[in-house]
């Protein structure tokens, strides 16, 4: 069980990046993923710079991958369900990038 | 205030299904104490590197464990500091003795690492990493991929690149006989290897391991006469933020530049005096970057150079992971960084046997040891 508590505290930060604006500095495909993430792998990560400077990382999600990744990107911040936890857990909603 | 590393022992690396972690432990402890040609009551206090055994077995408190294993009861010290626990308790080991609250002191990093499956070393592993970039599931290759991908694109490289670092450190390996893959391997081998976080394949990233390495260094006159040793120039910590988010660049690793920086100053030489050293090659473009970040290679050139053998045994003036790296000689986390320093004692003391550089009295020796995507890096010189 993921620490309700820890979920909860975490949302603050979730909730001020959610809608901010960014690009893409670097990125990879994972293949080799830790437990919580071996339904969705492989699976995208981005290094993004936002526009006011701050750097996150983040999945990227919505983006039709026969098409490549570029340094520069535009992509915007979202809320998704990337990690699953038991059934009457709270659920650990986290960031992802999708393309503007 | 002069001190020395007398003595080393070092388990092979690799999957050592018969061996736990303090079996391996235990096996350096006292094989080293052998080779050093010491008792028990002769060392004063013991530094033991290990990042794992809390995560992965619920193994902490290694201290006493040590204590109780060894039937001795002197302080013990468990040090960790992600994959530079090893050069990080060599660090606190030698300010121990300079101190003076040592004359004698060991020093053993060991991981026990194949007792479960990948997926969970590889959570394991993620916790050297922030808080967010854990959440988005960015695991280490995924990490380094990053810099890799950034690095390849600034100064216009290829995979090719990066490979030839892993293909000269198989080359090394064939000479260690305690090292993980003895095998050599080509560029070919390695563009075409399963991806493990683009563009990082298998034979671009360090293995899984088992192992155990010991040293001990010691202050004490009367023992430095009588052994063999090499004199500890220097030994040098600093540490950068643990996020990658939060350096100033994905192509250089500031630590490691700060402690090469801080280490050169107080040994009075500079990169040019190495003509041995033992570098951080957690994945290929870890081993580019600490050649342009520890002042060997100019930044940028470290891929031309590379593909081209330059830090090859018998190829220049510097040889570059003799043991094998991490790639070839294998990973045992807390255990890389007292072996990276076994094998400049080697080296310096002509017992490195096929794989022998030329030493003499005036040659110097560097190892480098980082943690996590370059949160700390600890740089040690060494002479005759």
């Amino acid at each position: 069980m993921i620490s309700p508590v820890k979920v909860w505290r975490r949302q603050k930060t979730i909730r001020d990046l959610l809608g901010k604006k960014g690009s893409v500095v670097s990125w990879t495909r994972i293949f080799t993923p830790p437990p919580q993430f071996r339904h969705i792998a492989p699976y995208w990560t981005v290094l993004v710079e936002l526009t006011n400077k701050q750097r996150i990382c983040a999945q990227l999600v919505d983006f039709d991958f026969h098409n490549e990744i570029t340094k520069g990107m535009k992509v915007v911040v979202t809320l998704r369900k990337l990690r699953e936890s038991v059934s009457d857990d709270v659920i650990p909603y986290t960031i992802a990038c999708r393309p503007v | 205030m002069k001190s020395q590393v007398i003595g080393y022992y070092s388990t092979p690396f690799g999957e050592l299904w018969n061996k736990s972690l303090f079996d391996l432990t235990t096996e350096a402890v006292m094989g080293v104490l052998k080779n050093s040609d010491l008792e028990k009551n002769q060392i004063d206090a013991v530094f033991f590197g290990n990042m794992l055994g809390g995560i992965l077995e619920n193994n902490l408190h290694a201290g006493a464990k040590i204590a109780d294993l060894l039937d001795i009861s002197m302080p013990i010290f468990r040090v960790e500091g992600a994959c530079a626990s090893g050069g990080m308790a060599f660090h606190l080991a030698h300010s121990y003795i300079t101190s003076g609250k040592g004359k004698t002191v060991l020093v053993v990093g060991a991981e026990k690492m194949t007792d479960v499956n990948t997926d969970q070393i590889i959570q394991g592993l993620m916790s050297a990493a922030s808080g967010e970039e854990q959440e988005c599931g960015l695991t280490f290759p995924g990490l380094y991929a990053l810099m890799a991908r950034e690095y390849l694109r600034k100064y216009s490289y290829t995979r090719e690149h990066l490979a030839s670092v892993s293909v000269k450190n198989h080359t090394h390996a064939a000479l260690n006989p305690l090292a993980q893959f003895k095998n050599q391997i080509t560029i070919e081998n390695v563009l075409t290897s399963s991806s493990v976080a683009d563009p990082l394949g298998v034979l671009d990233c360090s293995p899984v391991s088992d192992g155990a390495s010991a040293v001990v260094i010691t202050s004490d006159s009367n023992l430095m006469k009588k052994h063999k040793g090499i004199t500890i120039l220097a030994t040098e910590i600093a540490t950068d933020s643990i996020s990658l988010l939060r350096r100033d660049s994905l192509t250089e690793i500031r630590a490691t530049q700060e402690a090469a920086s801080k280490a050169f100053s107080t040994a009075h030489i500079a990169p040019q005096d190495i003509s041995i050293a033992e570098v951080h090659d957690c994945f290929s473009i870890a081993e580019l970057l600490a050649m342009e970040d520890l002042g060997f290679w100019k930044k940028g050139e470290a891929g031309k150079q590379a593909l081209q053998f330059e830090s090859q045994r018998e190829k220049g003036m510097l040889t570059v992971n003799t043991s094998g790296g991490l790639k070839a000689a294998g990973h045992p986390v807390g255990a890389t960084g007292v072996k990276q320093i076994g094998e400049v004692y080697l080296q310096l003391t002509h017992q490195a046997g096929a794989r022998q550089i030329k030493c003499d009295n005036t040659t110097f020796g560097l190892t480098h040891n980082v943690g996590g995507s370059g949160g700390t890096a600890v740089v040690s010189l060494f002479g005759v």
